[in-house]
């Protein structure tokens, strides 16, 4: 990840933002109430695949339990909107601070742990709060969910939720950004680099992956949040296993060695469900044989692939001037 | 005195490495330390930074007792090294690779509001350009040349302007002329930054050339140490290489 | 509670700790040799519960056409697991378990609907094999004729497992491997072969498992991740690569299980991951587990 190289980053990219800025605004004047409704979804989905990939693009760390805090997130907006008659405002910002609240108490037993041990556990972690979720029939009903969450009326409209969806999620962009940008961030990734030297320069290395770890949460605390906004209703399988992997997923399919790169994963994966579930009841194993081309042949994600080009082609131009 | 080591004593499981090493360094020296394999060069080494825990014995640096310290908090004490094996950030280009050295050594770690990209830009090119990598600042570190990433490494060691620098085979896998840029710039840093140099080494051309004192370590212990010629005519120190290299 | 009451439980957990132990050494044996996560481990599980189905139903009712499927269901299942090892998996040994990953995230998805496909959402079943539907009784207590069987056969695999491991050259070769493959293979030992071996054998018991388990519950889909999921917590609480370990963690498992459907039953599945969290957090590295991976 090249942040500063900026003899290497694309000019252009400025344009390819605005692009897109002025495309998601005009959006919802154009396309069908389908697609507005979708495009909101993946807004929420994508703070929580930019917020995971905080851990694992740049912290170098494999959580596999992150569903649990997205859940939670969602739950608690519903039960709080639902059972306890919370304001709208109060709920939306206690949520995602719930889960931040349960990752840091499941961060601060987990981050210590290397690797595959940090993903086992939890996974253990993300499973017991998915079964408490399923089994409190009482408070979550369950496997029938939570349905009918109430919203303001100002954000009722499709189109007003749209855009209530889509500053929020530009407002996390940019903190993420700045978070990534910051000197904590740029000491993150140097210690996923080479953690040893980080020590010897003085740095705490578990205080560190907690902090990074519980930001991810908070963010995935607020993706669920939003979606239980988005979809109005909540289901216990967004805190299982599945989820967790597919926000993995999502990212290494993007790219998670760059900032978007989790975006463009989200979107092909919704396109893909949406699309090729209208025809087949059948289209998980054309997902599957995707993650295995991807495996194969594009370990980098997408959006990496594009950034390794880039490279190459610079050196390549390095090269070829030097022996000019 | 900067460093003080008093009888020394590590062993793994069954295996003493060290075993009993004693020896005093005096401020602003370059000192080599030199040795059949074996001896347990980068294991003195290991145990004066912290990385593993010595069983017996002290390290004093800069007046403190440092025997159990950990690595960080001795390396805040401005002391630091570098690896036999490369130690640097792959991904990360130049820049940003001594740029995350001096934010840890300015304890700016958890700062997560201040717009990093220019960070400590002035002292990151001087580093650099110290080194002699300014011009590759922004190139990704896995694409430098080995004798480059070697630099590279001894900018990241010098980010926190430590006192004194332990120097694991700084001119390993390289190639004669390199190696006299290298040791050459290692007197620099002596010269100029008043940094105390302690460098363990198998090239003994670059030891005898360079070195202005000369420690021998043998079977965990030191072995002989003096000046230069002195440790060239000792007749004992070419027998325990057995003929090899000096 | 009536001692008859539990100590029918007991059996009933120790049957099922036996399945999951099948299940699970599998796991061990390929996570600790050929390193790598297995996450499609427990669709192999589903897919022989489905062929022992087909087998079952199919085949004309001889006296033993049970055993034979027992045996034909995991072979089936150890001969699609080694084509996909050697097509895919082969490739993806050097790679990060991120990659791993995906890659079987990639084939559960293709296995599952390749199983909806051919035997549709309706879970299946299979009554008790001839001879083993009835019970004995000992002293009062009610004892399934199944679960002894099965509780049996779990043992004489563990034992099995643990002597070929401990005292065959092959055994040898599979634990130089496992400790230091760039030493065994300059010590003349085949690696390559070897992982595959351990990668067909790992999925042989994985199909056992299932096919042992089919009278006992029923072939559907989704359990195939949950299993996988169960199947590694189950290796990390025994720790990695140690048969014995794998064997008590997994009788644990199912012992908690089947006490926790009879008192709270509700929660059991709480129970169960609660128990994980517990002894991760307390034995990192397992039971019997040491710091080596």
């Amino acid at each position: 990840m090249i942040q500063a190289a900026q003899s290497i980053r694309n000019k252009g990219w400025l344009l390819w933002a605005s692009g897109l800025v002025l495309l998601l605004v005009i959006s919802p004047l154009v396309v069908s109430e389908f697609w507005i409704y979708m495009l909101t979804d993946i807004m929420a989905y994508c703070i929580f695949a930019l917020g995971y990939n905080i851990v694992l693009g740049y912290g170098g760390m494999m959580p596999f339990g992150h569903a649990g805090f997205y859940g939670a997130g969602a739950y608690f907006l519903a039960l709080a909107l639902i059972m306890v008659r919370m304001p709208f405002w109060a709920a939306l910002v206690l949520a995602p601070l719930f889960s931040t609240f349960l990752a840091a108490i499941i961060g601060f037993f987990s981050v210590r742990r290397r690797a595959f041990y940090l993903a086992i556990l939890t996974l253990a972690f993300g499973q017991l709060i998915w079964s408490v979720i399923l089994k409190w029939y009482s408070l979550t009903g369950g496997e029938n969910g939570i349905t009918g969450i109430p919203l303001p009326d100002v954000i009722s409209t499709p189109g007003n939720l749209y855009f209530f969806t889509l500053a929020i999620a530009g407002g996390c962009v940019y903190v993420i950004y700045k978070i990534i940008d910051s000197p904590f961030g740029r000491v993150l990734q140097a210690m996923r680099e080479n953690p040893q030297r980080m020590e010897f320069t003085g740095v705490n290395l578990d205080q560190h992956r907690l902090i990074a770890f519980v930001i991810s949460a908070f963010f995935a605390g607020l993706g669920g949040t939003m979606h239980a906004v988005v979809t109005r209703c909540v289901f216990p399988d967004l805190a299982d296993w599945a989820k967790s992997g597919e926000v993995v997923i999502t990212c290494m399919l993007g790219g998670m060695n760059t900032f978007f790169g989790p975006v463009i994963g989200v979107a092909v994966l919704f396109f893909m469900h949406t699309i090729l579930g209208r025809f087949t009841a059948y289209w998980a194993w054309i997902l599957g044989v995707l993650f295995i081309l991807l495996v194969l042949f594009l370990p980098d994600g997408i959006m990496g692939y594009i950034q390794q080009s880039r490279i190459a082609s610079w050196f390549q131009q390095r090269e070829s001037e030097s022996r000019t | 005195m900067i460093l003080q080591v008093k009888e020394l004593r590590k062993s793994f499981g069954d295996l003493s490495v060290l075993k009993g090493v004693s020896l005093t360094l005096e401020p602003k020296v370059l000192c080599a330390l030199i040795g059949p394999n074996g001896a347990g060069k980068s294991t003195l080494f290991n145990v004066i930074t912290g990385l593993f825990k010595g069983n017996n014995g002290k390290v004093f640096f800069d007046g403190r007792d440092i025997t159990d310290w950990e690595a960080y908090r001795i390396s805040s004490m401005k002391l630091s090294r570098t690896f036999q094996i490369v130690s640097i950030f792959n991904r990360l280009s130049s820049f940003d690779s001594v740029q995350a050295a001096l934010i840890s050594c300015h304890k700016q770690t958890l700062d997560l509001l201040t717009k990093g990209k220019g960070l400590f830009r002035g002292k990151v090119l001087q580093l650099l350009d110290l080194v002699g990598l300014g011009d590759k600042a922004y190139w990704p570190s896995n694409a430098l040349a080995h004798g480059e990433k070697k630099r590279l490494e001894l900018a990241i060691a010098l980010a926190n302007e430590p006192k004194m620098l332990l120097l694991d085979e700084p001119t390993s896998g390289m190639a004669p002329d390199e190696t006299g840029e290298i040791m050459s710039l290692i007197k620099k840093l002596r010269d100029e930054m008043g940094v105390t140099i302690f460098f363990v080494e198998h090239d003994m051309r670059a030891v005898f050339e360079w070195a202005e004192r000369i420690i021998v370590l043998h079977q965990g212990a030191v072995f002989a140490d003096g000046l230069p010629m002195e440790i060239k005519n000792d007749k004992r120190v070419q027998e325990i290489y057995l003929g090899s290299g000096v | 509670m009536r001692f008859s009451i539990l100590a029918t439980q007991l059996l009933a957990g120790l049957s099922r700790g036996s399945v999951l132990f099948l299940l699970s050494s599998g796991l061990s044996l390929i996570f600790g040799v050929n390193k790598v996560i297995n996450f499609m481990h427990g669709s192999l599980y589903v897919l022989a519960m489905y062929i022992s189905f087909t087998l079952a139903t199919k085949m004309i009712t001889l006296a033993s056409s049970f055993w034979l499927n027992l045996i034909l269901a995991p072979i089936c299942v150890a001969a699609i697991a080694t084509l996909i090892e050697v097509a895919l998996f082969r490739r993806v040994y050097a790679k990060e378990h991120l990659m791993q990953l995906v890659l079987a995230f990639g084939l559960v998805y293709i296995l599952g609907d390749i199983m909806k496909f051919i035997w549709g959402p309706i879970p299946k079943t299979v009554g008790m094999p001839e001879g083993f539907s009835g019970s004995f009784r000992m002293g009062g207590i009610i004892l399934p004729s199944y679960h002894l069987l099965v509780i049996t056969v779990g043992t004489a695999t563990a034992v099995g497992l643990w002597a070929a491991i401990q005292r065959t050259s092959f055994g040898r070769r599979t634990r130089a491997s496992a400790a230091d493959p760039n030493m065994a293979r300059a010590l003349g030992v085949n690696v390559s072969a070897i992982k595959s071996a351990v990668f067909a054998l790992g999925s042989f018991l994985a199909g056992f498992a299932g096919g042992l388990n089919l009278p006992l519950s029923s072939a559907s889909l989704g359990v195939d991740v949950e299993a996988t999921v169960l199947a590694f917590i189950i290796v990390i609480i025994g720790g990695a690569g140690s048969i014995a370990g794998t064997f008590v963690a997994a009788l644990i498992v199912g012992i908690v299980d089947s006490f926790g459907i009879l008192f709270v039953p509700r929660f059991t599945i709480v129970v169960i991951y609660f128990l994980m969290v517990i002894i991760l957090l307390v034995r990192p590295y397992g039971i019997f587990g040491r710091a080596t991976q």
